[in-house]
This record gives C-alpha cells, structure tokens and sequence, in this order.
C-alpha cells in the first residue's frame, strides 16, 4: 500500500476523502498535514485548500526499519544531519557566549536538538521567543546546505518545549469544553506554527470541535468552533 | 558579538564576500551596521521579517549575557 496525498477545504474534509478512497479507518494510518489551508474572506477570496498525506500504518512502520534497501541512505543522511546541526548550534552558541552541551537524535523526520546549558533562562526568551529564533536560524542555515531535503528540526532547551506543549494540550482541552458548552467559536491567541499544530493535533479526532487557523503571518491563530454550529449542546 | 553578526549573516546570504558588518556605540547601546548584497537584503530580511527579527533575537541574549544592549540594522 502507498501513501496518498488529498485536498480539501478544511484538514478534517481531506482526511474524511482520503480515508474513503483508500478505504482505511483512521486508526489504521497516518495522517500528515502538509497545508492547513486557509478559508479565506467570507469562505470566498484567498481561500487556499488544506492538503494532508495519509500513509497506511503498515507502510509506516516498514519505512522505520533502517535494514531495507533504498531507506538505509535517507536513515543515514538524517544521521549525518544530526551531527552536522549539532555543529551548526554549538558553534552558534559559542558565538553567543553561550557555554553549552548540544545533544541530537533524529525523531521521524525531524532532528532533536537538545540545548545543555546555565543561561537556559537566556536563551528561551520571553515566550520562547528566543529559541524560536535559534530554531529558526539554524533550520535557515541547515537548508541553505541540503539541497535535497528539508531539514527540520527541533531545539530544546531545560525541557521547555515538552513543558509548552502540555500546556498547550491542556488549553486545547480546556478551549474545547467550553466551546462545546456555549456553542461559540474561541479564538486562542497568536502562536507559531509548530504551536498551532499541537491544538490542532490535539483536537483532531474531538467530533465536537472543528480547529481552523485564521489571520496572517505573526497574527495567526487558531480558532475552535463547534463541529456542528446549528445544535449547540444544551448543557 | 560582530562575530556572531557576521558569522550569521554570511551563512544566510548568497554572497557572502560582500557581507560587512561595522560595529558602533552610541549612548553605550551597541549598533551593528550589516551590508550585503542588493540582492540579498531579502534573505536577511525575510518574509515579515522574520529573519531579521530572529536574528535580533540572538543578538540581544548575546549580548545581554554581557550586560549590553544591541541593535542590528540593515543598511545600503
């Protein structure tokens, strides 16, 4: 079985499309958003589709098996990409005046990067403004190198990043009672793309909640509405 | 701290030759004057900014840690 890629005009209409077409339950594959989609002004102008990639499970489960013939090259490149992002941020760092320790670990596709160091605090910023900044620079530099492929990765620092996304997962849930409660759409505050997608990983399979993002560039954010706006809960 | 500019600013341009970068003090705020290549001031810059921005971001925790305050400017 292959993966297949579907577009719709939210994730939630592609995944629906695509499970029917590959005629697979949910549970049975994986789904990767590759675009949001925007609904646009009014559902009208600007409206660009969502676009996700769902893979059959067992597909998935094969690719992470680094014995089969074709994958070794990509498992080891990742490898290399490892090693060589951990050079990029310890010589960053060490331009910073930052003494530190850098750990990474390929994760799926992405590179951990774990930042060891004193001046956590520093190096997070307000909001983790700054270790967006450091991820963001190195990603930059990483890519301008790899032709190839993209290089994602993840940096962390004193387990912030694991900290943020539980909060984050805790105001998904929290948002998403109330929004089944009163029946009214809820519009989180601005937040990163790598944030977004965690609420709306979170409530992707709540059949209450429909999660879309809305606003532009820094302004984003995501907003929950009730699945069903015609018939609030009455509770 | 120039070389931190510098540094970053090289890696993100298509030249990278043509990269200056002049540090000055004005009321004991550190400024860096960055020039590059006409046609990299958008990779510097970003979309929104955002290059440029994140680039301020490391700055300032470089050169907070020092007790400085920075400025990184994009300049003809």
């Amino acid at each position: 079985m292959k993966e297949i890629e579907i577009e719709g005009k939210t994730v939630q209409e592609a995944i629906k499309k695509g499970l029917k077409e590959i005629g697979l339950s949910k549970d049975d594959v994986d789904v990767k958003i590759l675009s949001e989609g925007k609904t646009g002004l009014f559902g009208l102008m600007g409206a660009s589709p969502a676009k996700i990639k769902i893979t059959p499970k067992d597909a998935a489960k094969k690719t992470d098996k680094p014995i089969k013939d074709g994958e070794k090259p990509l498992k080891e490149t990742l490898l290399q990409t490892c090693s060589n992002v951990k050079d990029e941020l310890k010589n960053i760092l060490k331009l910073m005046g930052i003494t530190s320790e850098v750990d990474t670990k390929v994760e799926g596709e992405y590179v951990h990067a774990d930042i060891n160091t004193s001046d956590s605090a520093l190096l997070i910023g307000k909001k983790g403004q700054t270790l967006g900044a450091l991820e963001l620079i190195t990603n930059m530099i990483m890519n301008r190198r790899s032709k190839d492929f993209r290089v994602r990765t993840l940096v962390d620092t004193a387990g912030y990043r694991a900290r943020r996304t539980k909060t984050l997962e805790h105001l998904a849930e929290q948002t998403a009672l109330e929004v089944k409660k009163t029946g009214e759409a809820i519009q989180l505050e601005p937040m990163s793309a790598s944030e977004r997608r965690i609420i709306h990983m979170m409530l992707k399979d709540n059949p209450d909640i429909q999660t879309n993002s809305d606003g532009q560039g820094a302004f984003r954010k995501v907003v929950l509405s009730p699945a069903n706006p015609e018939k609030p809960d009455e509770a | 701290m120039i070389k931190l500019v510098e540094y970053l600013v090289k890696q993100l341009v298509d030249s990278p030759d043509s990269v200056k970068v002049e540090e000055k003090e004005e009321n004991g705020v550190l400024i860096y004057h960055v020039v590059v290549d006409v046609n990299d001031r958008g990779r510097v810059i970003g979309r929104e900014g955002k290059t440029i921005k994140a680039l301020r971001l490391l700055v300032n925790a470089a050169s907070s840690k020092v007790g400085r305050k920075a400025v990184v400017k994009v300049v003809d």
